[in-house]
C-alpha cells in the first residue's frame, strides 16, 4: 500500500499509523494453536492460519491470506522481505549516501544479523565498485531471516505491471 | 447548528458508460446539494475519461446542484497528470483535489475542496491547505468525532467540513491492482475485470466473515460506514456536508433517506430499520467513536 494512504491497519484496531501508531500494532496481535492450525488474529481479525510446519510470519494485515471468491491466498502481498542487495554497486552511482534497515517489528538479533552483512557488503562494494559481487553466504543468510525465506527486489522491479 | 448538505462523493467503481449515464439521471432528481463527479481510483478504466465527466458535469449543472470534479489519488505517469490538467484547468466546476500535485495546480488560482487522501490530521495542516485555496475540506474517514472537534477548533474562517456519512469506506490504495492479482493478471493487461464486480469483490477471512473489499487498486471496508443516527454529534461539530458514497443498488433510496432524517420528517432508527434491506453489508461506525472502524457502536 502507498505509505500514509492505508487505513487497514486502523480499521482492524484502531491505532492510526497515519497519525499516532504503528501499523499491525504488537498489542493487538493473538498467537493460537488450534486444532485447525497456528492462527493468528490482529484484534480478533483472523489474518492467517497456518498448517503444521509451515513458517508463520508477522500478521502485517497485507501479508495475510484471505478468502476471495472461495479461493485462499495472499490476496494482496506475499510475506517477502525487501532485499536489494544485488543492486547495490547500481545504488551506490546513482548517489545514495545512506541505506535503511528494517528494524520496527524485528527482533534485535535480526537487525544485528541483516546489519552486520549489509555492512560487509557496503564496504566492500565501496572499496571496489567494479568489482562487485554478491556473496552466496550472505543471501543465504539473509534468507533464513527473511518472511517465508523469501526476498523480493520490491518496488525495483514490477514484474506485475 | 445549521443542517448539513447533503453530497454524493465520486463513483468508486468500474461500471459500464450507459449505467455511469443512467445512473447520474436519477441522481439528478433526488434531493442531493452537491454532487462529485470523476474517476478516482484507477486510470486505467476509460468508459468515461476526463472530457466526458467533463460533458456529464454541463449535464447535471442544471439540476441546481453544486458540481464537484475529483481528481485521481495516485498519479503514476504524463498522461494522469494530463488528464489531472484537464480537469483543474476547467473553468467551469470546484475541483476536489486528492493529491498534492493536484493542490499545486489549483493554489492560488480558484478555490478547491481539499480531499480527504492529502491526509489532514491537524488544525495546521488544515490552515495551510486553506491558506492555498481549500474553501472546504474532505475529513479522512479514520478521524472520530473527537479528535474533529479539535481540528475544528483551529479552523479557519471559511472553510467547509465534509464527511464520510454513508456507504464503504476507502482504506488504502496501492500502485498494484489486487482485482487483477485476483485473476493472476499483469496490471497492464488487467481485461478490465473490475467492471465485473458492480459494488467491488468481497474478501473474508479465513473463517468466511467478510472483511474488505478489492475494487482494482483501492482497498474498502467491507461494512458500510452509516452515520445516520449520528446527527446531533456530526451537527454539534460543526460539519457542514455528508458524502454519501453511491453503491450500486438502492441510492435513490438511501438519498432520500438521509433527507428525511435531516429534515427531520423520519427519525434516524426508522430510516436505519429500512436501511439493512439497502445496504450491501452490516453496518459500522466505529472510526467516528475513535475505535476499530469495523465496530458498530452504541450512537
Amino acid at each position: 500500500m502507498v505509505e500514509g494512504r492505508c487505513a487497514l491497519s486502523a480499521y482492524a484496531t484502531g491505532v492510526s499509523p497515519n497519525s499516532d501508531g504503528a501499523c499491525s500494532p504488537a498489542k493487538a496481535v493473538l498467537w493460537e494453536q488450534t486444532s485447525r492450525g497456528m492462527e493468528v488474529r490482529l484484534n480478533n481479525v483472523l489474518i492467517d492460519r497456518f498448517a503444521q510446519g509451515e513458517r508463520a510470519g508477522y500478521p502485517t494485515l497485507c501479508k495475510g491470506r484471505f478468502d476471495v471468491d472461495e479461493k485462499s491466498y495472499y490476496a494482496f502481498e506475499e510475506p517477502a522481505s525487501l532485499n536489494a542487495l544485488e543492486l547495490l554497486p547500481e545504488l551506490v552511482r546513482t548517489g545514495v549516501r545512506a541505506i535503511k534497515i528494517e528494524g520496527r517489528q524485528r527482533s534485535p538479533a535480526y537487525v544485528a544479523e541483516v546489519t552486520r552483512i549489509w555492512r560487509q557488503a557496503l564496504d566492500g562494494c565501496l572499496a571496489d565498485l567494479d568489482g562487485f559481487r554478491v556473496q552466496s553466504a550472505w543471501m543465504s543468510a539473509l534468507s533464513r531471516l527473511s518472511e517465508g525465506h523469501s526476498y523480493t527486489l520490491g518496488a525495483y522491479d514490477r514484474p506485475w505491471k | 447548528m445549521s443542517t448539513p448538505r447533503l453530497s454524493l462523493g465520486p463513483l468508486q467503481y468500474y461500471w459500464p458508460r450507459a449505467r455511469v449515464t443512467a445512473f447520474y439521471e436519477q441522481m439528478a432528481q433526488v434531493p442531493l446539494d452537491v454532487i462529485y463527479l470523476g474517476e478516482t481510483v484507477c486510470a486505467r478504466r476509460h468508459e468515461l475519461r476526463a472530457a466526458d465527466w467533463l460533458a456529464l458535469a454541463d449535464d447535471l449543472a442544471s439540476s441546481g446542484k453544486q458540481i464537484v470534479l475529483s481528481t485521481q489519488v495516485l498519479l503514476e505517469s504524463e498522461a494522469d497528470v494530463k488528464a489531472l490538467r484537464q480537469l483543474a484547468d476547467n473553468g467551469r466546476y470546484l475541483v476536489e483535489a486528492n493529491d498534492m500535485g493536484a493542490v499545486r495546480l489549483l493554489q492560488r488560482r480558484t478555490s478547491f475542496v481539499a480531499g480527504a487522501s492529502l491526509n489532514v490530521f491537524n488544525g495546521e495542516s488544515l490552515r495551510l491547505l486553506a491558506g492555498l485555496g481549500a474553501m472546504r475540506w474532505v475529513v479522512a474517514p479514520e478521524i472520530g468525532a473527537e479528535r474533529l472537534a479539535a481540528i475544528q477548533a483551529e479552523r479557519p474562517a471559511g472553510v467547509q467540513t465534509e464527511v464520510f456519512a454513508y456507504g464503504r469506506l476507502p482504506l488504502a490504495y496501492s500502485a498494484r491492482c489486487f482485482t487483477a492479482r485476483h485473476f493472476k493478471l499483469q496490471k497492464d493487461v488487467c481485461e478490465f475485470r473490475c467492471i465485473g464486480f458492480e459494488d467491488g469483490l468481497r474478501l473474508r477471512t479465513r473463517e468466511g466473515d467478510p472483511f474488505l473489499v478489492l475494487n482494482g487498486i483501492q482497498t474498502q471496508s467491507d461494512r458500510v460506514q452509516n452515520l445516520i443516527d449520528e446527527l446531533p454529534s456530526i451537527q454539534k461539530i460543526g460539519v457542514d456536508v455528508l458524502r454519501l458514497t453511491p453503491q450500486a443498488q438502492h441510492m435513490c433510496r438511501i438519498v432520500h433517506l438521509y433527507r428525511g432524517v435531516l429534515d427531520r420528517a423520519i427519525c434516524a432508527s426508522q430510516a436505519l430499520i429500512e436501511m439493512r434491506e439497502l445496504m450491501p453489508a452490516e453496518r459500522c461506525n466505529g472510526f467516528w467513536h475513535g475505535k476499530p472502524g469495523l465496530l458498530q457502536q452504541a450512537a
